[in-house]
């Protein structure tokens, strides 16, 4: 969903180091490292430039072994050279290779790798690698991090800026970290020298639902603010204005064919009187018909391709379909506007101007007082719902000249919703009855993002399967839908049930488990193997409710207690009603906070296991 | 320097002049191939409409044409040694396809092609220039449902690999949606000079992802090719013709070919009707071969292949490890075969399995999984046995799992074995935990080529025949499991397990693969061949010296991992995180000859097996066996024969201890029993009052039964899914 960015380039040299490393493994580590970064001026291209010396010594503590050295660059970051040595040689026959870089996700980029394997020859071995690199243009430097795939003993990262150049270096998430400051004046060449020294960093531990890195590891911001070597002058995002100039400079002028478009426009929102109808109608229409397809190439992986090839290929990046949305509500005269935002995956906000702060663009629409924010690549989400990657996220919206800062609204958990409500009864040891549900919001989403993925010929047998939990006792007979196709509203599907041998019964006495689903009851966190904290993909609401009508002649004899656990992040709700002749069901799991810090790990492990003792309790049905 | 310059300024423009002229040359052969391919498609590229009862399918080929053309032509070249023939070969190849997309799964899919574009390694030598290149050409067009045509704009391409001799290129599909039709080919124009290599194999699968509406495919050879093909089970043959400058032509056109649909134990190299082509350019008349390829292969074998065999081309390792043992060549022939060659087939396998590099060093759980080589390790084992002068058969077999013997096309379809004692005793070459005399199961049943060496003063002559590889029986593929239950305390709802299995046959295998460490297979191993182990043979080796200690951290990292393994078995068997794994061992590692079994023990608790009702405690007892699935409605009825691994046999002996207080009730809803000619199903359980023993036996006869079975073998399926499913209630007594 990303369209390209500063953080792009040093997220996947994060990543693709840790790839080739085993987190936890101490047999190689990284003994010394040291990143030097100078700013010069290049008169020859009439440009400030980044000189980048990197070097890795990695040693062997244990055990023989290999490592794959990965170098990203792209057509702003330029491998200038790169050297090799084991135990002091150059060995033979090692020839590094660049290729394109395949990014999960990303049809295209202009991302690429240097690789090759390079072998630690013994224990006690150091082998070593340095990169020379140029970074043509300060406003790709966007951030140095301390950590690597492997432990390290010592790294020093040395930025020089001559004073010409005026930079921001901000401190990112030193805390619990050792790296020390030091700053000099070097005379000669009249540059401030900042050194940092981390000593005995951990390696990088890749966890699923992590935050992302901006978050979690140590690292400097670099902000380049502007620059005035031999005379020359340059602003580079000295202030927001500064990089909304740049942005806008990059999507005023494109030229759009606005007949083609308003003649789409007009088709798709024929029929619709109202404005709001005709609005949802256009985003709907983009999202349905329109294929995300990631392009991040050079300055294209900035500006948006034009509105009307987007409409004319059917597919398009972020900036492509927010793009296309913008202009179809535009010809219908509507106030629409590109709109920058980074997603929660980062840490930073337009309060330090970078391009690592945004990558993603998206639609603001103003219509009748109210902004609107229309994401059609998130294909499944109905208008005015928000993904959570993007709620509450500052967005940088265009506004002529000037830019409008604001945040997209925070929905809470009730945006999105999960409901159940089954009717049953107890016929010999089976369960009989209905079932109803409903989806909103994220959970809707969900639900059609993977009946879409599968084959249309599959799809309703898949959903089935789903909602049975492939128990192929529990039958599900008359199923019916509301309409797929409608990401206006919720959906909801409707069946009947025969879950067949539900009911143990021994002698008098039935026990029955009126919990089918059992949700986050294995959901909990090994604390001394989970390093960071965990992200949900969405605030979390499930409702269930069952209502079971009792055997005539038989008594409720036993019930579980109810369980109630409240707390800010989260809330578990599990309550039997006894009524005359029915027992009522009910569960309520709720996700308020999403970002669950590990902290709080202990106790969720305690509430889920309070949650599972629930689950795991049945009641009992007496014959009178 | 400035002739310098001039001269680089030229050398520029001539590259860049070039590269525009090669750029124009592409261009203009796209056009011409674009042309050529849709303005000569047959009708069944004119289809526009796919019948009302493929409407609800994801996606319908309605036309797919595959093409090979392949032809050759001579010109005199000059070389540096003179005037010399080389032999110019051109292969093109043409995929042209169009599908109707029914939905966003089949848009996905279809929404990009990638390609090779160019990949040039002609290489140049003095005044010759051999060629060997190829380009790809594609082209799409889209039919809206209102019948518009929309020519897809190539020159969208993205390159992904853009050096002047090698192009990669992706082409995303523009304007394409739900409802309309894709027309696309991909053309791949090859030219070689290098040499005949043999091309393919190709298959012609008579059923795929989608169902096909139309289904052709053509190839055009030269007449000094040879040309070698196969149809099986049941597929149709090749047209066979020839053009009028005496070009091969084969021809197949099928129609409604339906969608390959996956279900439980199968073979689809057994079942699914195909045709496979192979070819080999030999600048001498060619012929066209249909069928039966064995006999040449062995003929192959026999005559080019085995009479190389010797002390230079295969490892002498084993051989030396078998005389070291017995003390010495001479010495050997004072034990009976019988010993030797079980001595031998060790030595085999410490020499294959038991040393590792020592300039990298992997001693990781992913060393277990390595096979050895079946061919060249049956054909050095005959070469040691003939040294030996041990009787012996060289076996050629195919795997159940791959074409069978009739459809095979070279020898790398088929597995060696060997065949001792007038089949009485077998070696095959496959994992370190094979035992002597243990054929694999997928060999097992398969007809199979004895090759009888016969040894004669100076030559050896192999006399072939044919056979039936023995099948193993349920009493020889064992799981047996005795599983100690008690319920925890103060949580009763946890299970306190004590698990010890017992694994014969082909059951073991993926167990000890999983389970054990390779340092304790390549000791034991060392040890039944007298020889040393792995880090004392290091020891002994001055240059490796240094490396013993590294082995020995990397084996001892390994062993802290040996805890997860047995958690994953625990995880897969019950379906549920094993908790508080205190114990967890191998008692009998099932390596060698005489010790049999694979046997491990564990103990953990498990969650979510006991629920608590009201004072009581109800036992998920059937799941202790482990989870099985039933058999769907749609899957309960079967017109295709079925493959299972082997012949086998699972005993569970469960004892749950029942907690003071509690008496056990529900106990007689685990007695179960179901036989029939395809297997049983045997459960008992009964209590004392203290202990609930639960015995289950269940069995499968065969490796394979016919469709008209499959009701039988579904009768056993659904009782032990019934068994699943069978609680106990502990209830406290009053």
């Amino acid at each position: 969903m990303f369209f390209r960015s500063g953080f792009m380039l040093t997220a996947l040299c994060l990543f693709l180091s840790i790839a080739k490393a085993a987190d936890k493994d101490t047999n190689v580590v990284i003994s010394k490292a040291s990143e030097f970064y100078e700013f010069v001026f290049n008169k020859k291209s009439g440009n400030v430039e980044i000189k980048q010396n990197m070097s890795t010594a990695y040693f062997c503590n244990s055990f023989r072994t290999s490592l794959y050295v990965v170098e990203m660059y792209n057509d702003q970051t330029m491998i200038d050279a790169v050297d090799f040595a084991v135990d002091g040689k150059k060995p033979k026959g090692i020839v590094p290779a660049y290729e394109y870089y395949s990014i999960d996700n990303t049809f295209y980029s202009d991302a690429k790798v240097c690789y090759f394997e390079l072998p630690i020859p013994k224990k006690g071995s150091t082998s070593e690698v340095s990169f020379q690199k140029t970074i043509v243009d300060p406003r790709y430097f966007t951030s140095i991090y301390f950590a690597e795939g492997y432990v390290v003993q010592e790294k020093e990262i040395t930025v020089k800026v001559p004073k010409w150049m005026k930079v921001e270096l901000k401190e990112m998430n030193f805390k619990g970290y050792n790296i020390t400051k030091s700053n000099s004046y070097d005379s000669r060449d009249d540059a401030d020298v900042y050194t940092y020294t981390i000593t005995d960093a951990p390696a990088i531990v890749k966890e699923r639902h992590s935050p992302g890195p901006t978050y979690i590891y140590p690292h400097i911001l670099v902000m380049a603010k502007s620059a005035t070597p031999n005379g020359n002058s340059f602003t580079y995002f000295n202030t927001l204005k500064d990089q909304y100039g740049w942005y806008r400079s990059l999507v005023k002028d494109i030229p759009n064919e606005s007949g083609a478009l308003k003649t789409k426009a007009e088709e798709i929102t024929k029929g619709k009187s109202t404005d709001l109808d005709k609005i949802k109608s256009i985003f709907y229409w983009v999202q349905n018909n329109v294929r995300y397809i990631a392009f991040e190439d050079g300055i294209a992986g900035f500006r948006p391709e034009k509105a009307h090839e987007v409409l004319r290929r059917k597919y398009g990046d972020c900036k492509g379909m927010a793009h296309l949305t913008k202009e179809l509500l535009k010809s219908l005269g509507y106030d629409a506007r590109l709109t920058w935002i980074g997603t929660n995956h980062i840490a930073y906000d337009y309060s330090t101007p970078n391009l690592s702060v945004d990558n993603h663009m998206i639609c603001a629409l103003n219509h009748q007082g109210k902004t609107y924010f229309l994401d059609a690549t998130e294909t499944y989400i109905g208008f005015n719902e928000y993904a959570e990657r993007i709620q509450g996220r500052q967005v940088l919206i265009e506004d002529g000249e000037k830019y409008i800062l604001t945040n997209i609204p925070s929905t809470n958990y009730q945006q999105n919703l999960d409901k159940e409500k089954r009717v049953l009864n107890i016929s010999g040891t089976d369960l009989n009855g209905s079932a109803e549900h409903e989806w909103k919001g994220e959970e809707k989403e969900y639900i059609l993002t993977q009946l879409n993925n599968i084959k249309k010929d599959k799809s309703k047998e898949a959903f089935m399967k789903y909602l049975s939990e492939n128990n192929k006792d529990y039958v599900l007979t008359d199923f019916t839908t509301s309409n797929l196709e409608d990401f206006d509203n919720s959906i909801t599907a409707k069946y009947n049930i025969s879950f067949r041998n539900a009911v143990s019964n021994f002698g008098k006495e039935y026990y029955v488990d009126l919990d089918f689903r059992k949700e986050l009851g294995s959901f909990t966190f090994d604390t001394s193997e989970r390093t960071h904290d965990y992200w949900f993909d969405y605030k979390m609401n499930v409702q269930r409710e069952t209502e079971l009508t009792l055997p005539a002649g038989y008594t409720v004899t036993g019930l579980p207690a109810n369980v109630e656990i409240k707390n800010s992040d989260y809330e578990f709700i599990v309550q039997y009603i006894k009524q005359k002749d029915k027992l009522i069901y009910k569960k309520s799991l709720v996700v308020k906070n999403p970002r669950l810090s590990k902290t709080k790990f202990a106790q969720w492990n305690k509430d889920i296991e309070k949650l599972n003792q629930a689950y795991n309790e049945q009641i009992v049905i007496t014959a009178k | 320097m400035k002739t310098f310059l001039v001269a680089a300024i030229c050398l520029l423009s001539a590259s860049a002049f070039a590269q525009t002229k090669d750029e124009t040359k592409y261009r203009e052969r796209a056009e011409d191939v674009r042309k050529e391919i849709w303005e000569t498609a047959g009708p069944q590229f004119k289809v526009k409409a796919v019948p009302a009862e493929l409407n609800n399918e994801s996606a319908v080929v309605i036309a797919r044409y595959f093409e090979i053309i392949n032809s050759s032509k001579f010109r005199l070249k000059f070389s540096l040694f003179g005037f010399g023939g080389a032999r110019r070969l051109s292969y093109r190849t043409t995929l042209h396809e169009r599908v109707k997309i029914g939905d966003k799964a089949a848009l996905e899919e279809f929404s990009s092609i990638e390609y090779k574009k160019k990949l040039d390694k002609s290489a140049s030598y003095a005044f010759a220039k051999i060629i060997n290149k190829m380009e790809t050409y594609i082209g799409a067009k889209i039919v809206k449902p209102d019948g518009k045509e929309i020519i897809v704009n190539t020159d969208e391409e993205v390159l992904t690999k853009n050096k002047s001799k090698d192009k990669e290129g992706k082409l995303a599909i523009s304007d394409l949606q739900v409802g309309d039709i894709l027309d696309y080919f991909i053309r791949i124009e090859e030219m070689q000079e290098t040499g005949a290599e043999a091309q393919g194999p190709y298959s012609f699968v008579m059923a795929g992802e989608y169902p096909f509406m139309h289904y052709q495919v053509r190839l055009q050879l030269d007449d000094k090719c040879n040309v070698k093909y196969i149809t099986a089970n049941g597929a149709p043959s090749f047209r066979e013709s020839t053009t009028d400058d005496g070009d091969f032509v084969l021809e197949l056109t099928q129609k409604n070919l339906p969608k390959y649909e996956s279900s439980m134990w199968t073979s689809a190299w057994r079942q699914l009707p195909y045709l496979i082509l192979t070819y080999t350019y030999t600048g001498k008349k060619g012929e066209v071969k249909k069928g039966f390829m064995s006999d040449d292969i062995v003929k192959n074998l026999k005559y080019n292949i085995l009479p190389y065999v010797n002390g230079a081309t295969v490892s002498m390792e084993p051989l030396n490890i078998v005389y070291n043992y017995f003390g010495g060549k001479k010495k050997v022939k004072e034990f009976p075969a019988d010993t030797v060659m079980k001595v031998l087939y060790d030595a085999w396998k410490f020499s294959t399995f038991c040393s590792f590099p020592t300039d990298n060093i992997d001693v990781s759980n992913d060393v277990n999984y390595k096979t050895a080589p079946s061919i060249f390790s049956a054909v050095s084992m005959s070469f040691y046995l003939r040294s030996l002068e041990i009787d012996h058969d060289l076996v050629l077999a195919c795997s159940r799992y791959s074409a069978s013997m009739k459809n095979i096309m070279g020898l790398g379809d088929f597995d060696g074995l060997i065949r001792l004692n007038n089949g009485k005793q077998w070696m095959a070459f496959d994992d370190v935990v094979t035992q002597f005399n243990e054929i694999p199961s997928r060999f097992q049943g398969e007809d199979a080529i004895t090759l009888h060496p016969e040894v004669s003063k100076r030559t050896v002559d192999y006399y072939e025949s044919k056979t039936k590889i023995p099948v193993t029986k349920d009493v020889d593929n064992i799981n047996i499991e005795n599983i100690n239950v008690t319920l925890g305390s103060p949580n009763m709802q946890q299970l306190k397990i004590d698990r010890s299995c017992i694994l014969t046959g082909a059951l073991r295998h993926g167990e000890q693969k999983r389970l054990m460490l390779m340092e304790d297979m390549e000791e034991k191993l060392a040890d039944a061949v007298n020889e040393k182990k792995f880090t004392d043979r290091l020891e002994a080796n001055r240059k490796a010296q240094k490396a013993v200690v590294e082995f020995a951290a990397a084996f001892d990292k390994e062993r802290k991992e040996q805890k997860t393994y047995f958690k994953d078995e625990v995880k897969e068997q019950f379906e549920e995180e094993a908790k508080d794994l205190n114990i967890y061992e191998i008692k009998s590692m099932g390596l060698l000859r005489g010790e049999n079994q694979f046997e491990y023990r564990s103990t953990f608790a498990l969650d979510n097996f006991v629920k608590k009702a009201g004072n009581n405690f109800i036992i998920d007892a059937g799941r202790l066996i482990g989870k099985f699935n039933k058999v769907e409605e749609k899957d309960r009825k079967r017109t295709i024969d079925i493959y299972m691994t082997c012949a086998r046999s699972f005993t569970y002996n469960i004892t749950i201890n029942i907690p003071e207080g509690y008496t056990a009730k529900g106990i007689e809803e685990l007695n179960m029993s179901k036989s029939n000619e395809t297997g049983s199903f045997v459960s008992t359980a009964s209590s004392d009052g203290k202990v609930i023993t639960i015995s289950v036996k269940r069995s499968f006869t065969k490796n394979f039964e016919t469709a008209a079975n499959w009701n039988k073998l579904v009768e056993l399926l659904d009782v032990v899914y019934d068994f699943n499913n069978k609680k106990v209630l502990l209830e406290k007594k009053k």
